[in-house]
């Protein structure tokens, strides 16, 4: 089975800047990097004119100009980025129904089935690259491989504009000399722990011992011996048949460090606010409740809370965020806040409620749903978010898909 | 340097089947400015109405314009002078 399958990996050059340079033509062939619209913002892609600067996702902007002088910073325009994406998947379904949309510009193809119509698998990938530049003008990496995990190392090869083959005949000479690091799926902590136990290389791992790796890694060390002999037996999942998700939440880091519980809360509501809408509206309703703060210092904690029936209700979930803040005593003055709603059940029937207060509760939610449905987000909001001057939205997380309770609306 | 401006104007569009619009020229403070070329499209919604962004050259400047489908209105969202 492993050998029969034909996988496509599509990774879209630079694309943020690139959509930015399809825009605004004066950019084009220049540095570019995108920037968050947030006061404290930082580079989300840098166009590989500035790359050869040495700008690179993550950096300040300050840090962007320090390392090339000349470079356009253009602010994020998440709308364009996430109906670009949106396009590109219906052009991905032109040749099969089998896509899964891995980040907003990444995307696995099982073309396994296609080939006796449109091709040879190199034939069908170079006819995706040239819809994608003649229908938005941009260009894609695009990487060919028996299973997922090699077809995303294919892509990588050659960028941009790459169109790259990894035939099983081809996988044992490529692993062996190839550093684990290259591998999705493992990052610098795990490749740090795997030097320990004296690995640098796939060929490396593919030969130890499976018992030492259970015994380090538990679970995963199979999976990762396994990977490292470019086996991966993972299917392409396509859009509409993802699992379902475990939490729905949002994050948000602040325009300048708070203290005052008071503003705290507030943007607690807002984010209980995004979170609920998100729940009700694909029906939804969760028993834990998740706050995630963030230090200026970066230190990091979350705390949870469960409580006895499943909620969506904005004013339900920001009690609970509230009561779980009541508990913490600020140690330092905080940079990011974050509520998640997990422990999910779908809502197949609407329980109502036994008391007024309750019901009333959720019919102020259901009207402001519906205005906000009509007129746009933030279209109403809770009088005491009126001073805050808050947004939506306005990151597109790793895990955004174009369809269902992930698609976020970004601004 | 982009400057925000948010405000209805008038256009000339080609209504191409079976949802294709394209703007041709728009009139903004009493001139008439041409487009020379659309240089990207992108749909979005604000509530219920689908909202249509155009990203255009007229003469030595670029333009976000929007066409807000159910309204049959069109905005001028901003100018770009760097264009």
């Amino acid at each position: 089975m492993e050998r029969d399958r034909i996988i496509l990996h599509i990774d879209m050059d630079a694309f943020f800047a690139s959509v930015e340079q399809r825009c605004r033509p004066y950019l084009m062939d220049k540095p570019v990097a995108v920037i968050g619209s947030g006061a404290r913002t930082v580079v989300t892609t840098a166009s590989y004119q500035a790359r050869k600067y040495g700008v690179k996702t993550g950096m300040t902007a300050y840090e962007a100009r320090k390392m090339c002088p000349m470079i356009h910073l253009v602010t994020v325009d998440n709308r364009k980025y996430t109906d670009t994406s949106c396009r590109i998947v219906k052009i991905f379904q032109m040749f099969t129904p089998l896509v899964e949309v891995f980040s907003i510009d990444e995307a696995f193809l099982d073309i396994t089935g296609s080939i006796s119509l449109f091709g040879s698998p190199e034939s069908i990938a170079g006819r995706i690259k040239a819809c994608i530049n003649k229908d938005l003008g941009l260009t894609c990496s695009v990487g060919i491989g028996p299973n997922k995990l090699l077809a995303k190392l294919a892509s990588g090869a050659k960028k941009p504009d790459g169109l790259f083959r990894i035939r099983p005949c081809d996988v044992q000479g490529l692993m062996d000399g190839l550093s684990v690091e290259e591998l999705c799926g493992i990052g610098t902590r795990l490749a740090i722990s795997l030097e320990h136990l004296g690995i640098k290389t796939c060929g490396q791992l593919g030969r130890m011992p499976l018992c030492i790796l259970t015994r380090r890694f538990g679970v995963i060390g199979e999976r990762l011996k396994a990977m490292a002999q470019g086996k991966d037996y993972s299917p392409v999942i396509p859009i509409g048949e993802e699992p379902e998700a475990k939490s729905v939440g949002h994050s948000m880091t602040l325009d300048r460090d708070i203290m005052d519980k008071s503003d705290i809360l507030c943007y607690l509501l807002h984010l209980s606010q995004m979170v609920g809408r998100r729940a009700r509206a694909y029906r939804v309703a969760g028993r834990t409740v998740t706050l995630t703060v963030r230090y200026a210092d970066f230190h990091t904690f979350t705390i949870q809370k469960t409580v006895s029936r499943a909620i969506n209700g904005s004013q339900d979930i920001w009690n609970i965020a509230a009561d779980i803040l009541s508990d913490i005593s600020l140690m330092q003055p905080v940079r990011l806040l974050g509520v998640s709603l997990s422990n999910l059940f779908p809502l197949r029937a609407r329980q109502l409620s036994l008391f007024e207060s309750s019901r009333r509760q959720e019919e102020v939610c259901a009207v402001m749903d519906k205005i906000n449905d009509r007129y746009g987000e933030g279209a109403i909001i809770w009088g005491m978010l009126l001073p805050y001057c808050l947004h939506g939205s306005r990151i597109i997380s790793p895990s955004w898909r174009p369809k269902g309770i992930r698609k976020v609306n970004v601004k | 340097m982009v400057s925000q401006i948010d405000m209805p104007i008038s256009v000339g569009a080609v209504f191409e089947p079976p949802d294709r619009v394209r703007p041709v020229w728009f009139m903004w403070q009493g001139r008439r400015y041409v487009v020379t070329k659309v240089t990207y499209t992108w749909g979005r919604r604000e509530g219920a109405c689908r909202v249509q962004d155009f990203s255009v050259i007229a003469g030595a400047n670029l333009y976000q314009i929007s066409f807000y489908r159910d309204a049959m209105a069109w905005r001028l969202m901003a100018v770009d002078d760097e264009g």
